[in-house]
């Protein structure tokens, strides 16, 4: 008996809040209650199934039916249940009929489908086959990152979501003002301000669909390959649309152009010039946007970023004061602080902190009071980390050593 | 500033809060409470109950109430009161609530736009000042509406080649020959109505009517019928004009034309009451007409008009209409009748409606897909009411056979533990159906082994054959498929699962799995009710691995089964424009290119999704999810029930998609001041963050755009007003919003 078990997309929630509670338990509880429920649910069937071991018996006969299948063909149509027109290697098209074994689901438009070795029956269905390296972009399981995990930012929330999201899921209010929706924007700043973060929350909550790509995932070993990858991205993007396609750190392939002899960077150019010819677009492709991030804004080609292709330029400072007090609440949510913490003397000073050299310093400290075995993080700890944290800053900063 | 410090020292309320539980001393919370912690300290109780076994959760209740009421939170008091009605059915707590603001106008007003909203008006004393009626009757619903149409600019109507031109746009075409027919007109017709829904204005009907008196003139029969029903739909909640609009319909010639007006009239006042008892008094005619058609719409109207009311007047004038032992006729007698006296446990009329079938032979209760009205009936009467199972069995159903006697009490089980979250009745729920799926499997395969003997099987010789040939095999007709039991308690059992966790959020993934589960392993019959059930619980809240489960569903190669669960796809994003359906429904439509039924469900679907233009919402909760709309439920309960019997839905018993007018409800958060006049106050509408647990005053909305109000906010946002001019009476932030006016306030902007 083959015990058949499917995965399924619902992920188990998060159980709020995240402290030890009465209440965290009593969700913990619900949730195993479920979970033994739907356990229970599934033996029954299970049971039910395996009655006169009719199972495997019909799983050899199949086996036999289906023999060796020896051709693999392209459904083009389904006639009707069990007819179907398959072609084979894009040219001879045939008129064939479905085993009634085939699993119908399964069966969709454009699917490779196994071919008996006589009588070309269709006898099996292969799994979808995708580019491997397209599919790899494809964000399936949306980032645990929300908007709820970004402290201040809203300005930049809020033109996103109306330059990338709005004209996606309302292209008529674009429509109905006359102006055509921006076809992506870029999102510059230093590096940790959260730019990669606020792209992560438009992956969990949007319902359109997500790539995303590094730049540096877009430079390959072999010529032709980059632009190739470039042109089967927007490809995938088209097909799966509306969507999104977010590449980060795009200063790999997006900087100014200058001759040059290397056959490296004349392939990186290349990549460039097919992103810069896929964001003209040929074809209007309004419901693909396209979210490009960089430290380095000055460093990209302008052609890149001229409007009409990246037209809007979303910037992202270091966090004021009252921001990065936010910024130190979302890290220290889960914590237990001393009440001798004071968030403002650390945020209050006029050292320059990103977002993520908060988060490091949240961490550090944390990590200073586990050493102790303390479970109450202390206002020592943080000063300490806050040291540590610019201390590292300052001493191994790249922009120090080579500007 | 000191948040953090006061943050820390606020740290222990929960470990206080918990040991209080322990100790069975809730109550003596309130010491410790201030108005800075007062939030906090009622949203974590507020969960503890939430999660907490059935039993302990009326005390635990009570006393959050009585927190909220030390310190003068009348409203959140009254959602309590209403919370615990729900559990015990005791309205004593509800009267309370009222009774305390008898003086302050604002907060009763507040109070009456939460019941109606919520739909069980019947609740509210009867000795209410005019204003507050109407506020109850619903009768602002229709200009909050259009204002909220007017400020979007929404008001240009909306032509089927409007809403499909996107999909057209991807090249893919269909064969016009296949869409012209009626069933797809017909479904057509409804799309269009469900997207202008509420406008008062369409692209199809209000201005063929310009050229010729009678819009469904090239339609016959039941597709009249629901072209004109369908206007219901177009005028809905304009209680003044809508009937004017409607009466001309009635008094027209042709029999389609006016049984479709008096379902049109009753949609027209879905959860609205006039004073004048317009519906009332222009359907009761027609429950005497020989038309059967025209008795049984005229019945259905009444339902749905005064759903959730408890007018005896209304049920007495029904019930003493004349059935003629016409079967169907009194199925939708009694189906008006559960609409209107909705979770009341009226024995007595439970009685009358079951007497109506005490002349009808046993196979008729058996084979008819009617049955299930009258269960559903008596389900509707007993919602809510745990113990009602046995009563309905044991007594009331004696004289029905066994098989749908199972199915009456499986389906007022199912209403019974409607949004209780309770773990023993979902275990109950799970083991019954994993029984009946055996049995069910028994049935199939016996069935399916009958088929195979009977035709021939083409079998390995089959060669591959000539185009022609190949064409003849598309146009015969498919191989018969398995047929429906009308009497089976399956989806029933199904859909209890879904309605008993109603609004709850922690849950809805496992049930996800769970449904992924029994489609993977079920039957033929289980996977027609299976997508139904699965969107039923979380309707307005398109979860991805939901909508990706109903997609697979939608492949399935028997037709009841996709076309359920493509029209589920509609119902689960409906009024939301979610792009991943649009997209999904996209795909489906190519994949259905030959199929003219799918075809419609595709765009049926599709026209939910943009149902009144993306302004209306089809909800069974509302207040954050912590309140069932019973009359909702039961709107979307007849439809989903009705599609069980997939045949007739698509023929005479489309009829029975009106009650989702029940269900449908504006998405918007709008404010007004104490006049009740609309005020355009800033509301901030992003993603809800769970603050539960969190010391100090946390963000409780992330990803916001503020807009002016009315703005759009479904079940899947939350809205905040922010803070400056206009003041909400209340902590909640849903629905219509009487707010404070503070003339002084500069404008600075909060953060
Ligand atoms: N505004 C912010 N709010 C909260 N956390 C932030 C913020 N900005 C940065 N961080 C933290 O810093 C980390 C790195 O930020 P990231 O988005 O990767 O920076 P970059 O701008 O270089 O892409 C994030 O994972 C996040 O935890
Ligand atoms: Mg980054």
């Amino acid at each position: 008996m083959v015990k058949r078990t499917k995965t399924t997309g619902h992920k188990l929630p998060t159980i709020t809040p995240s402290q030890r509670c009465k209440l965290k338990l009593l969700k913990a509880n619900r949730l195993h209650d479920m979970l033994l429920i739907e356990n229970e649910v599934v033996d029954m069937m299970n049971e039910d199934e395996q009655a006169g071991e009719k199972i495997t018996r019909d799983v050899d006969r199949i086996h036999t039916i289906r023999g060796t299948p020896v051709a693999v063909g392209v459904l083009e149509e389904q006639i009707d249940e069990s007819h179907a027109i398959v072609s084979i290697g894009g040219q001879t098209d045939m008129y064939v009929s479905c085993m009634s074994f085939v699993d119908k689901n399964a069966l969709e438009l454009g699917a490779s489908v196994l071919l008996h070795n006589k009588v070309s029956h269709v006898v099996g269905v292969l799994p979808d086959d995708e580019d491997p390296m397209v599919s790899v972009m494809k964000v399936e399981k949306a980032p645990k990152d929300t908007y709820a995990d970004i402290g201040g930012l809203e300005e930049q929330i809020r033109e996103i979501k109306e330059a990338v999201e709005l004209p996606l899921t309302h292209p008529e209010l674009y429509e109905s003002i006359g102006v055509p929706p921006p076809k992506g924007v870029i999102l510059y700043g230093p590096p940790g301000t959260g730019k990669t973060l606020l792209a992560k929350a438009v992956a969990n909550q949007t319902s359109a669909t997500f790539l995303r790509v590094v730049g540096s995932e877009l430079v390959q070993k072999y010529l032709g390959e980059g632009p190739r990858l470039v042109r089967e991205l927007f490809k995938v993007a088209e097909e799966m649309a509306p969507t999104i396609v977010f590449i980060d750190e795009i200063d790999a392939v997006g900087t100014k152009r200058y001759d040059s002899h290397s056959g490296g960077e004349r392939e990186v150019q290349r990549t460039m010039l097919e992103l810069l010819n896929q964001l003209d677009g040929f074809d209007s492709r309004t419901d693909v946007k396209v979210i490009m991030a960089t430290n380095r804004i000055d460093s990209l080609d302008p052609a890149l970023i001229r409007p009409g292709r990246i037209d809007r330029k979303i910037e992202f400072p270091l966090p004021d004061v009252k921001t990065k007090k936010y910024i130190f609440d979302i890290h220290t949510r889960k914590m237990t602080l001393d009440p001798d913490v004071d968030i403002d003397t650390l945020v209050g000073s006029k050292d320059e902190l990103s977002g993520a050299d908060i988060k490091a310093i949240c961490t550090e400290a944390g990590m200073l009071a586990l050493r102790e075995r303390r479970m109450v993080v202390k206002a020592a700890d943080f000063s300490a980390a806050r040291e540590t944290v610019l201390y590292k800053k300052k001493d191994t900063s790249p922009e120090g050593l080579y500007m | 500033m000191t948040e953090v410090t006061k943050d820390t020292e606020l740290e222990p309320i929960f470990t206080t809060i918990d040991r209080l539980l322990e100790e069975n001393n809730l109550q003596d919370i309130v010491k410790s409470i201030d108005q800075a912690n007062l939030p906090n300290v009622t949203l974590y109780i507020e969960q503890v109950v939430d999660n907490s076994p059935l039993d302990q959760r009326v005390a635990l209740l009570n006393t959050l109430r009585g927190i909220q009421l030390h310190f003068g939170g009348e409203i959140e008091g009254f959602l309590t009161a209403l919370r615990v009605f729900h559990l015990t059915n005791d309205p004593t707590l509800v009267q309370d609530s009222f009774n305390r603001v008898q003086d302050n106008h604002d907060m009763l007003h507040q109070m009456c736009f939460i019941l109606a909203a919520n739909g069980q008006v019947s609740l509210a004393p009867s000795d209410l000042d005019n204003v507050s009626k109407s506020i109850l009757g619903n009768r602002l619903l229709s200009r909050t509406f259009n204002l909220l149409a007017d400020r979007l600019d929404l008001n240009e109507p909306k032509t089927l080649e409007a809403i499909f031109r996107s999909h057209d746009a991807d090249g893919t075409r269909v064969r016009p020959s296949l869409l012209g027919t009626d069933t797809v007109s017909m479904l057509d017709s409804l799309v269009n109505a469900v997207v202008n829904a509420g406008f008062g204005t369409d692209g199809l009907f209000t201005s063929v009517e310009k050229r010729s008196p009678d819009p469904a003139a090239h339609v016959a029969g039941i597709n009249r019928l629901v072209m004109t029903a369908s206007l219901g739909f177009i005028h809905m909640w304009s209680f003044d004009e809508g009937p004017n609009k409607i009466a001309p319909y009635l008094l027209c010639e042709d029999n389609d034309v006016v049984a479709g007006a008096c379902l049109a009239l009753g949609t027209v006042f879905a959860g609205v009451q006039s004073d004048y008892d317009v519906p009332l008094h222009m359907l009761t005619p027609h429950l005497s007409s020989s038309e059967e058609r025209i008795r049984v719409c005229a019945a259905l109207g009444i339902g749905i008009a005064y759903a959730g009311t408890d007018r005896g007047d209304v049920v007495e004038t029904l019930l003493s209409a004349d059935i003629q032992g016409d079967y169907r006729f009194g199925a939708h007698i009694a189906l008006a009748v559960g609409l209107i006296a909705i979770r009341t446990g009226n024995a007595a009329y439970a009685n009358i409606v079951i007497a109506l079938t005490a002349e009808v032979p046993a196979e008729t209760i058996e084979a008819s897909q009617y049955t299930k009205l009258y269960a559903l009936s008596l389900a509707l009467m007993f919602f809510g009411q745990k113990d009602a199972e046995s009563t309905v069995a044991d007594d009331l159903l004696t004289a029905w056979p066994d098989k749908p006697r199972a199915m009456a009490a499986a389906l007022v089980r199912a209403t019974a533990i409607a949004g209780h979250s309770d773990v023993l009745a979902h275990q109950d729920a799970a083991h019954s159906l994993a029984a009946l799926l055996s049995e069910d499997r028994t049935v199939e395969s016996d069935f399916i082994k009958k088929k195979s003997e009977d035709d021939a099987n083409p079998g390995l010789s089959d060669k591959p054959t000539s185009l022609a040939a190949m064409f003849a095999a598309r146009d015969q007709p498919k191989s018969a498929p398995v047929p429906t039991d009308e009497a089976s308690p399956l989806p029933p059992t199904l859909m209890a699962l879904s309605l008993g966790h109603l609004g709850d959020d922690l849950t809805q993934p496992l049930l996800g799995r769970l449904f992924d589960r029994i489609h993977h392993y079920g039957t033929t019959a289980s996977q027609r009710v299976l997508p139904l059930a699965a969107s039923m619980g979380s309707l307005g809240v398109p979860d991805q691995a939901l909508a990706a489960g109903l997609h697979r569903m939608a492949h399935n190669s028997d037709e009841a089964a996709s076309f359920n669960a493509i029209v589920s796809l509609g119902l689960l994003g409906a009024g939301t424009g979610d792009a991943h359906i649009a997209q999904t429904l996209k795909t489906l439509r190519k994949y259905y290119k030959s199929s003219s039924v799918h075809q419609g469900a595709v765009r049926l679907a599709h026209g939910l999704l943009h149902a009144g233009k993306g302004l209306i919402g089809v909800h069974t909760v509302h207040m954050d999810k912590k309140l069932l709309r019973p009359t909702a439920i039961a709107g979307i309960l007849t439809t989903a029930l009705a599609m069980c019997s997939h045949e007739s839905f698509l023929k005479e018993d489309m009829i029975l998609f009106f009650p989702l007018a029940l269900a449908m409800t504006p998405r918007c958060v709008s404010t007004v001041d104490a006049a009740l006049n609309p005020i355009g106050a800033s509301v901030k509408v992003g993603q809800k963050i769970d603050i539960v647990g969190l010391a100090g005053k946390p963000r409780k909305i992330a990803g916001f755009q503020s807009h002016v109000s009315p703005v759009v906010c479904g079940l899947d946002n939350v809205a905040e007003v922010v803070e400056g001019e206009f003041e909400p009476l209340t902590s909640l932030h849903e629905g219509v919003l009487i707010c404070k006016v503070h003339k002084d306030v500069e404008h600075d902007d909060v953060d």
